[in-house]
């Protein structure tokens, strides 16, 4: 006999086994869709290989069997036709016999078989199950930041009561504990991903008042900007949401009041009347970044060290040994304004010096960027931990799993959370 | 001589395939599941990969984004294998990072002018 058909018929024997038992627990618990998916997989291998071999017979079987799996996923009884479905998988059994004696496919009719659970799967109404709905519009509801928190922390106590359970394994008789022990330690891994998801918020929320302030801002002072929003479903974390929102609303302000010329001032320089003014948040590799950036005069370095120097912040020697960088990094100095005019928006009360503070506090850092005359960009970089990439070894998976954990394991909920930032799961805690 | 990893559950398929590979004169390689896949390609990243949907342990998909997140998991042409019935898959596959898809069965043929596609063969 063929090689090939020996592996098959000796596969396809052991599928057929696995899909008979799942068949009768099924019964007991219809519409599961763990017993079914894994059923239909091996239907779908099964089906699969009869293509590569010209087992024309077989395919049609297996492919039938496999629709009426598809139909029974999520239905709240078992569908009419269960029996069709036995006698389908007995049928299977059958020609795999012929096959097995001969290397040929058995002749037979199965019309009267097919017939019957192609009604089967017609009639039945698919009533989907919660499991096996997906999320349509994204619900939300509010939770307390303390309930988020302890979530966390109970997600890390069940990562250290899973390190602390691993030396079962060492007791005789205890290399029986390893199946449920992954099953935890993949569980608890799931979590402590899931409650860090949980504690993200989109970059949205942190300029939801934007919109707003920025037309106000113009009317109050006759300029014209269009505001510019990019990166609206970058996440970050829920306590920085705050934080970074008053932040931006400093700068935007900024921007508005001091960089974005009025409409006659940018005509005569050759620029369109109305200025843009751009918030943008992006992930990159080890930080979150947010970026506004107005397309006004700049910052001039030369009057920056003048009014350094007029401010007594520094002296005439001192500001000639400045370069450009070091100048605009007087920006960030307490007391400092540009602005020839103190008015209503900006240019009193807090400054950028605060601003800076306020984004430190929070880990993270502001810069500006003016090259002459092209606007000017301020950046708050918000470091994140090292991506996914590199997972790092994670001992407890490792003594359970050196497969799963050679491989990196990751959260199985990925799937689910799936434009999340991916965080390496499973990899702390021992500490 | 480039090198192909075979990703699918079914041990008929991917000898079928290594026939077929070795055949157009590649170090063909396989793999059972998505996870055994990635652990050969974290030790040496192949030329193309082979790739089945419907796996064990870690699907195709979930493979593919996996891979393409790896150092050098850019590199690999991949060649998503599926059956007339997973059409939409493809759309998925092809936004998670295939290069190509074929439909299964498939023969020497068929994935020799695939492979020819997708830059693997003159």
């Amino acid at each position: 006999m063929d090689e090939l058909l020996a592996d098959f018929l000796s596969d396809a024997a052991d599928s057929l086994e696995t899909i008979e038992a799942d068949l009768l627990r099924l019964e007991s618990r219809p519409g599961d869709s763990g017993v079914i998916n894994a059923m239909l997989r091996q239907m779908h291998t099964v089906k699969g290989a009869c293509g590569f071999l010209n087992l024309t017979r077989l395919s049609v079987l297996a492919e039938t069997a496999e629709a009426y799996l598809s139909a029974a996923r999520g239905a709240p009884i078992m569908p009419p036709g269960a029996d069709a479905m036995l006698r389908c998988v007995d049928r299977i059994k059958g020609v795999i016999a012929g096959l097995n004696a001969t290397g040929l496919e058995p002749q037979g009719d199965d019309s009267a078989l097919l017939a019957e659970m192609i009604a089967a799967i017609a009639g039945s109404t698919r009533v989907p199950s919660p499991l096996d709905v997906e999320p349509a519009a994204p619900a939300s509801i509010r939770v307390a930041a303390a309930a988020l928190d302890s979530l966390s922390e109970l997600a890390a106590d069940l990562m250290r009561a899973r390190a602390a359970l691993l030396h079962t394994l060492d007791i005789p008789g205890g290399e029986q504990m390893r199946p449920p022990l992954l099953a935890l330690a993949k569980t608890a891994g799931d979590m402590a991903a899931l409650a860090d998801h949980l504690r993200r918020r989109p970059a949205r929320e942190a300029w939801r008042p934007l919109p707003r302030l920025v037309r106000e801002a113009c009317t109050a002072l006759g300029k014209q900007v269009e505001l510019v929003l990019e990166g609206e479903d970058v996440e970050i974390d829920s306590y920085i949401v705050d934080g970074m929102k008053s932040a931006l609303m400093h700068l935007a302000r900024n921007a508005v009041a001091h960089g974005v010329e009025r409409p006659r001032e940018r005509l005569a320089v050759g620029k369109t009347a109305h200025g843009t003014l751009r918030i943008a948040a992006r992930r990159e590799s080890n930080a979150i970044v947010f970026e506004v950036a107005d397309d006004g005069a700049g910052l001039d370095p030369a009057t920056i060290r003048r009014r350094g120097i007029e401010n007594g912040m520094i002296s005439a020697a001192q500001a000639a040994r400045l370069n450009d960088r070091e100048t605009l990094d007087l920006l960030f100095s307490p007391g400092f304004s540009t602005a020839p005019h103190v008015n209503a928006l900006a240019g009193r009360g807090i400054g950028l010096d605060a601003v800076r503070a306020a984004v430190e506090r929070l880990g993270a850092r502001l810069d500006v960027d003016a090259p002459a005359g092209a606007g000017a960009t301020f950046r708050i970089r918000i470091p994140t931990p090292a991506p996914a990439s590199a997972p790092s070894a994670d001992p407890v998976l490792e003594r359970l799993s050196p497969q799963l954990a050679a491989a990196g394991y990751e959260i199985a909920a990925t799937a689910a959370l799936d434009d999340a930032p991916r965080t390496p799961v499973l990899k702390e805690q021992s500490a | 001589m480039k090198s192909c990893l075979i990703v699918d559950d079914s041990r008929v398929i991917r000898k079928v395939a290594k026939r077929i590979l070795e055949n157009l004169n590649f170090a063909a390689d396989e793999a059972g599941d998505g996870l055994e896949a990635l652990t050969r390609c974290r030790k040496k990243m192949p030329d193309a990969v082979l790739l089945d949907w419907n796996m064990p342990v870690m699907n195709g998909i979930e493979f593919l984004r996996q891979l393409r997140r790896e150092p050098g998991g850019d590199h690999p042409i991949v060649v998503f294998c599926t059956t007339e019935n997973d059409l939409d898959h493809i759309s998925e596959a092809v936004r998670a990072g295939a290069n190509e898809y074929i439909m299964k069965p498939f023969d020497g043929e068929i994935l020799q002018s695939k492979f020819a596609e997708a830059g693997l063969i003159a």
